[in-house]
């Protein structure tokens, strides 16, 4: 696992209590988490804009129902 | 009308086949939900005895309309916990009811077994069958207890506000009075239900036997906005930030909506030129904004489209509600006079729940609101600031003290001060200043921060100073850590 997915997936567990290390799953839907709500969209966004120093634009981020898509633009912006 | 429950039971016999509730693929009508309800009700009216309190936690779903009124219908009180409960204070209100059981859902099923409440615990769900035994329920219920809905007190202990059925059905009927809502109408509620905006406005559907599209997860506006779509969606309910995403987003799909006829918002203040945007884009459609709390609920209302030079404000009282602007004194103050908006009507809580200091907010039957308000020469209603610090992060609202008392735990921590920066999209955000005895992460604080506070109170960002800026008397200079920041 690349240190950017280890960060990545590091942040969904310290957001979400019901996640851990062995139920942490890259494709888990948005619907399935312990109520992934605007705030917690907003946490996700500014942990990663502080873990990776990368500025996300709300439209890129609107969209996003799982960590794999979270991960998808991190490698956008950090390449 | 004496019950909220009622509002079911009407609705039942008079349109048993209507849809109630729309969730995903389920379409519940009004025959199922009242069935279902009176099942429940009767499971419940076994477990405990009318005046106890139960409590709610649920995700938006039909469960969690059913419960509700199952326990309204046994006599006893909802205590109604919002999903984004943080588990300390998921502890903290289970204690201060003392609740004889609590209905939820599989979801939570964590965080019952971390805040280890699961003895206490009934799983509502689809397969859970409860034999309907009587139909004796309870019946005048006006002036009792029908609900407990914490919120954000002027320090920084959370208050549980208790609503009569009074308090709930005046606010429904001006809902339905001030809208027009009609038995036709097809509203998609983009809310948690767990809020007193959210949970009004399923009240005022269901009085009318209209039928209110529910969504588990809000944020997912797309798949919100096709539902309407599909069912033809005649009503929109959202804060400003879901109509600020919307209008960002997703406008093509919005004004597709072409049977929408009214739409509804509150909690935070509208950016004048969203509203604008949103009549420009309905020009047929009845667009409102209401003030109210959730102890004195739809206080005022205000359609844009026929008071356009008074868009800033949040219009003039409802029906049977009286509104006066009182100085420090407690004195009158007269037109565009800026004093602390106080509130009486058959919508006001008469007090708070165990709590004889937050009671002192109520004289004679009139609410002080802490907010900050005049009157202009035509009576509408306009709100300037709040008396305390009060933040509204997306309509949640909180005190900053709350948030410093959770950091000031945290034992390198020396002091700390929380204020609300502006926000495009949620209006405001906290960030913290903190002041501590050796270096530590801002991680590691807003992980504490994590364990005590609901998602909308934990700091997007964290400042390190020496000291925190006081007055003379020990108050913090929030003005200072704002300029600070800026």
């Amino acid at each position: 696992m690349s240190s950017n997915e280890s960060i990545l997936k590091q942040i969904f567990i310290d957001v979400f209590p019901d996640v851990d290390e062995s139920s942490f799953k890259w494709d888990k839907k948005q619907n399935d988490y312990e109520n992934w709500d605007s705030f917690a969209h907003l946490r996700i966004i500014s942990e990663i804009e502080e873990k990776f120093s990368i500025q996300l634009d709300v439209e890129d981020v609107i969209y996003i129902t799982n960590a794999f898509g979270f991960l998808k633009i991190i490698k956008n912006k950090t390449n | 009308m004496k019950s909220i429950n009622e509002i079911i039971d009407n609705s039942a016999k008079k349109n048993p086949s209507k849809s109630a509730v729309i969730y995903d693929d389920l379409v519940l009508s009004y025959a199922e939900l009242f069935q279902k309800t009176n099942s429940l009700s009767n499971f419940i009216q076994d477990k405990t005895t009318p005046g106890k309190v139960i409590s709610l936690l649920y995700e938006n779903s039909p469960f969690f309309i059913i419960s509700y009124f199952s326990i309204l219908k046994s006599g006893c009180i909802a205590h109604i916990i919002p999903p984004t409960i943080s588990d300390f204070n998921l502890k903290e209100q289970i204690r201060e009811t003392n609740p004889e059981i609590i209905l939820s859902s599989n979801n939570f099923k964590h965080k019952l077994n971390r805040t280890e409440l699961m003895n206490q615990v009934f799983f509502i769900n689809n397969d859970s069958k409860f034999f309907k035994l009587n139909d004796d329920f309870y019946g005048n219920q006006f002036n009792e207890i029908s609900s407990i809905i914490f919120t954000s007190g002027t320090t920084s202990k959370p208050k549980g506000v208790k609503l009569t059925h009074k308090n709930v059905l005046t606010a429904t009927n001006n809902i339905v009075k001030k809208i027009g809502l009609q038995s036709y109408d097809i509203e998609i509620n983009s809310l948690s239900l767990s809020h007193s905006f959210g949970l009004g406005c399923l009240h005022a559907i269901f009085l009318q036997s209209a039928t209110s599209i529910i969504f588990k997860n809000t944020i997912n506006l797309k798949e919100i906005l096709n539902k309407g779509l599909s069912q033809n969606a005649t009503g929109f309910v959202g804060v400003p930030v879901t109509f600020y995403k919307i209008l960002d987003s997703f406008n093509e799909l919005f004004s597709s909506i072409l049977s929408i006829r009214y739409m509804l918002t509150n909690t935070a203040p509208m950016k004048k030129e969203s509203i604008l945007e949103i009549m420009n884009l309905f020009p047929k459609t009845n667009f409102y904004t209401y003030y109210g709390l959730t102890e004195a609920s739809r206080s005022t209302f205000l359609l844009f489209n026929e008071n356009k030079n008074k868009i800033n404000s949040v219009g003039k009282p409802a029906p049977g509600i009286k509104i006066k602007i009182l100085d420090d004194d407690g004195k009158n103050l007269s037109i565009n006079q800026i004093g602390e908006i106080t509130i009486k009507g058959d919508n006001v809580i008469t007090n708070y729940w165990n709590n004889s200091k937050a009671d002192n907010s109520i004289n004679y039957g009139w609410l002080k609101t802490g907010d900050l308000g005049y009157f202009d020469s035509d009576g509408f209603l306009y709100l300037k600031s709040r008396k305390d610090d009060m933040l509204n992060v997306g309509g949640e609202k909180f005190t900053p003290e709350e948030v410093e008392l959770v950091i000031k735990e945290i034992p390198e921590i020396l002091d700390a001060g929380v204020i609300g920066i502006s926000n495009d999209l949620f209006g405001q955000v906290p960030v913290a200043f903190v002041v501590t005895n050796k270096k530590i992460s801002s991680t590691y604080i807003i992980k504490q921060c994590n364990e005590k506070l609901e998602r909308y109170k934990i700091p997007q960002k964290i400042i390190f100073l020496n000291n925190i800026p006081k007055t003379d008397s020990g108050k913090i200079q929030r003005n200072i850590l704002k300029s600070k920041f800026i």
